[in-house]
């Protein structure tokens, strides 16, 4: 149930901060620029070819990663899941490791390792028709030990990478924002990403239907193995999207999903969006306060377990006390 | 008239040979009250997945009306044939009163926003379920009673001719068993609702139920009134166990009790 | 007979000299340490290298034990070695504490300044017997070093930024051997606040202001050079950009810290003053 007046003041208030946000990480960096110099000749281009740039990723993966989380959460029905449960990113990961080692250029290191995580994703949603399952174990399983196998080629990648290229390769994984993404790719990636977010807007409904059984929502009129097999496959694009832009960034994709649960139920017609903003607004902020505190680039990946893990302890054991 | 039927239907499952289907044929009466009964292992949940269409038969067909299922959308089909399971799955809580206007799903196009109809529907669901009072309550703080009697409401949400339930006894105290057979009775012959019920308890499908179907060993054992088929001889067959079948002093249905071999006495 | 005992001693003690010193079975772990034993003459001494251990060429055709980052411990020991020479920093602790408890003699050098270098081929000159050409590569190389300095002594220092990685983005920090090359070779580390190699935000390098950026390069890193220098290419507010003094330069004469050590400064010399110090 949608109290709409409500829906419209809570998606407005977020819509807010997050264009609060957006300007405060424009302006902010190494050395604050007001917003009233942001075409001047002398900050331009640090704000345009470097700031903003991680802005658009910070959304991108901040958001995607979000939406993604909290599709998997459902059909896997398991609170802990994010998007990196299944081999989906671990294929990503594998691709990008292999860019490394073949001394790809940067935007097809991108490339590749959106291509190998599709190739997974194939695989894996072959093997899910072949052994279609009225539980979800099947494709955890499936996933989680895919996710060994990749990860296990990833560090043998690493142990043949000569020494410099190692610590490129591992600084990937460890994901940023701070790579040299050509600004087209970017653009496409966005597009890709809105054209991914409608459609499974278009379909909340269905992926609501999906927390109860599967024979359940398959007597409420709705296949349920062909929509949890359809979510499966967008979750998985989102994933492979940011991770073959960003590396592996944890725990936004874990704690994103539970905290809009948290404060405004859960409803995918109502807190998809709430989601998709929350995790672009987090993203921002996190990037915004490391890259201001240290003049080093730091792997984001695990700034945001750092921060995240200890606030999300906090909501668990808040909400368990009696 | 014959509400759903199955003609001949032939099903395995994958991974288990053991188990077949073969030549499955009964039928539902419109109208009426009817219980499906049999020992465990028997295929009385299969049926009822086949009858969802979660699972699909290899051979021969399910119709409603004359017309086979499969050819029917299954938003059609939603709109005919409502499911109550056995206990309440969800992947994350929500209000009552969200979690039983799901049940308006095979009515609501695209995004599935609810129209104030609807929630006046579910809400007349819930009232006549005795559970108004818990419209605002989550849904992993019900007791178990409760828990059915919103599953309840839930189906009763889609408004269709036939209602499907799956032990709706299973995790439930002897009141509560009571109480959610009653209203279902009560609500069946208020909205004239088919009701196809798997049960366990043989007095309460007495009590409540007045068709039976046996399930034996993957076959049609027979159907027909319980007055018919409520025998020590079907049961013995069926069950392999041994009652003693007089009739309750308050209600005049067949009451079924259980007696050890060595004890014979006359069964009428 | 005094003097065919004389002969026969001082004999077996050639023999000896000679059988001792064409026993010893060295490992180099790293391309410069390679590189010196080359130069020291200890070629057919050296029974294995770490990969990457291109010059001279002969050295290529010795075998290896992996990358001086990740040697394999078996094939170190399989080959039976006397001697092993790593470098401090660089083969990683674990593998040199289990290389001193199996009782192999090790000698591990610093090499963060060019004493460092000059200390480290006196030392090896020493412990094989070859102090005469030790001294006199350590001579020669202090002479080309001196040569270099006296050219550059009263030239302007230009701020110099040596970037070795994209992503992170790595630079030269203070206390490294390349630090030192830059002074050596007449020029200033635009860092002077950051020891080692810092991975700096692309705002704070911007802030360094560079007139030259220098970005080593080894064989099959062209493409990260290039990329290197377009991430580079729309910031005309900074000198080393607006003057295009973004420079590729020979990798393994500038980073390695052995006999070409002295060339390598002077080919650094050579593009931090073109006018001044010629190829």
């Amino acid at each position: 149930m949608i109290r709409t007046s409500k829906w419209i003041a809570e998606i407005s208030s977020l819509g807010f901060l997050f264009l609060l946000t957006l300007f405060t990480g424009l302006s902010i960096g190494v050395e604050w620029i007001s917003p009233v110099h942001f075409w001047d000749p002398l900050f331009k281009n640090i704000i345009w070819d470097i700031r903003w740039p991680r802005v658009l990723l910070a959304i991108i993966a901040g958001g995607a990663l979000s939406v993604s989380g909290y599709i998997f959460q459902i059909i896997l029905k398991n609170p802990l899941a994010d998007p990196f449960i299944l081999g989906v990113s671990g294929a990503a990961c594998l691709g990008g490791a292999l860019g490394f080692l073949l001394h790809l250029g940067y935007p097809l290191i991108t490339f590749v390792s959106f291509l190998t995580s599709l190739l997974c994703l194939g695989v894996i949603d072959f093997v899910s028709r072949k052994h279609v399952s009225t539980t979800s174990h099947v494709l955890l399983l499936t996933g989680v030990f895919l996710s060994f196998l990749f990860s296990s080629l990833v560090t043998l990648c690493l142990s043949f990478s000569e020494p410099f290229e190692g610590t490129s390769l591992l600084f990937w994984l460890m994901g940023g924002l701070s790579f040299p993404i050509p600004t087209p790719m970017l653009w496409i990636s966005l597009g890709i990403l809105f054209f991914l977010l409608s459609f499974i807007y278009r379909k909340s409904y269905h992926l609501h239907l999906l927390n109860l059984s599967a024979i359940e929502t398959q007597a409420l009129g709705i296949d349920a193995l062909k929509t949890q097999r359809l979510f499966f496959i967008l979750a998985s694009l989102l994933c492979a999207l940011t991770v073959s832009l960003t590396g592996m960034i944890g725990f936004v994709g874990l704690l994103v999903p539970h905290l809009c649960r948290f404060l405004w139920g859960n409803d995918p017609r109502r807190i998809l969006i709430h989601c998709f903003l929350v995790g672009a607004i987090l993203l921002i902020s996190m990037d915004m306060v490391v890259r201001t505190l240290f003049p080093y680039e730091m792997p984001l990946g695990a700034m945001t377990a750092l921060l995240g893990a200890p606030f999300f302890l906090f909501l668990l054991w808040k909400r368990s006390s009696p | 008239m014959k509400l759903l039927e199955f003609r001949n239907v032939h099903f395995k499952y994958s991974g288990d040979p053991s188990f077949c289907f073969k030549e499955l044929s009964f039928f539902v009466q419109e109208g009426s009250f009817t219980t499906l009964l049999g020992a465990n292992g028997s295929g009385k949940s299969t049926i009822l997945n086949l009858i969802t269409q979660f699972l699909k038969p290899k051979q021969g067909d399910i119709v409603w009306k004359g017309t086979p299922l499969h050819t029917l959308a299954l938003k059609q089909c939603a709109q005919k044939i409502a499911f109550v399971p056995q206990s309440m799955e969800f992947a994350f809580s929500m209000s009552v009163f969200d979690y039983v206007l799901l049940g308006r799903a095979p009515h609501l196009q695209g995004l599935g926003l609810e129209s104030t109809e609807d929630h006046e529907i579910g809400e007349a669901t819930l009232s006549m379920v005795q559970a108004l009072h818990l419209k605002d309550r989550l849904l992993d703080t019900l007791s178990h009673g409760e828990k059915q009697k919103v599953l309840l409401a839930k189906a009763l949400c889609q408004e269709t001719p036939l209602l499907l339930l799956d032990e709706p006894t299973a995790h439930l105290d002897i009141q509560a068993q009571f109480e959610i057979l009653s209203l279902l009775r009560s609500i069946q012959k208020q909205k004239k609702m088919t009701v196809l019920m798997v049960l366990h308890q043989l007095d309460l499908a007495c009590e409540f139920s007045e068709e039976l179907i046996f399930l034996k060993s993957e076959k049609i054992y027979g159907q027909g009134p319980i007055s018919e088929w409520m025998t020590t001889g079907h049961l013995k067959n069926v069950y392999g166990f041994n009652a003693f079948i007089d009739q309750n002093p308050f209600t005049g249905k067949p009451r079924i009790t259980h007696h050890r071999e060595e004890v014979e006495q006359i069964n009428h | 007979m005094c003097l065919k005992i004389r002969s026969l001693l001082y004999l077996f003690f050639l023999c000896a000299v000679s059988t001792l010193s064409a026993t010893e079975r060295i490992i180099s772990l790293a391309p410069d340490l390679t590189e010196t034993l080359y130069a020291l003459s200890l070629q057919d001494e050296i029974v294995a290298v770490s990969e990457f251990s291109n010059f001279p060429k002969e050295a290529q055709k010795k075998q290896t034990i992996g990358t001086f980052m990740a040697p394999s411990l078996e094939k170190i020991l399989y080959f039976k070695p006397t001697v092993i020479i790593a470098k401090r920093h660089a083969t990683p602790q674990h593998l040199l504490q289990k290389l001193r408890q199996s009782g192999i003699h090790l000698l591990e050098f610093k090499t963060q300044h060019e004493i460092d270098i000059f200390e480290m081929i006196l030392q090896l000159g020493k412990k094989f017997g070859k102090e005469q050409k030790a001294k006199r590569l350590c001579t020669s190389l202090k002479e080309m070093l001196f040569t270099i300095q006296n050219r550059v002594r009263n030239l302007e220092k230009p701020r110099v930024l040596i970037q070795i990685e994209l992503v992170p983005p790595m630079f030269v920090g203070k206390q490294t051997l390349l630090d030192r090359a830059i002074e050596l070779a007449g020029g200033m580390n635009a860092i002077q606040h950051h020891k080692g190699y810092p991975k700096l935000q692309k705002e704070a390098a911007l802030q360094l202001n560079p007139d030259i950026i220098l970005i080593p390069l080894t064989k099959g890193d062209e493409n990260k050079s290039q990329d290197i220098q377009s991430s580079w290419k729309s910031w005309v507010s900074v000198p080393a950009v607006r003057h295009h003094r973004i420079f590729t330069m020979d990798g393994d004469l500038t980073t390695r810290a052995g006999p070409r050590f002295g060339e390598g400064i002077a080919h650094m010399a050579h593009l931090l003053h073109p006018t001044s110090v010629k190829k």
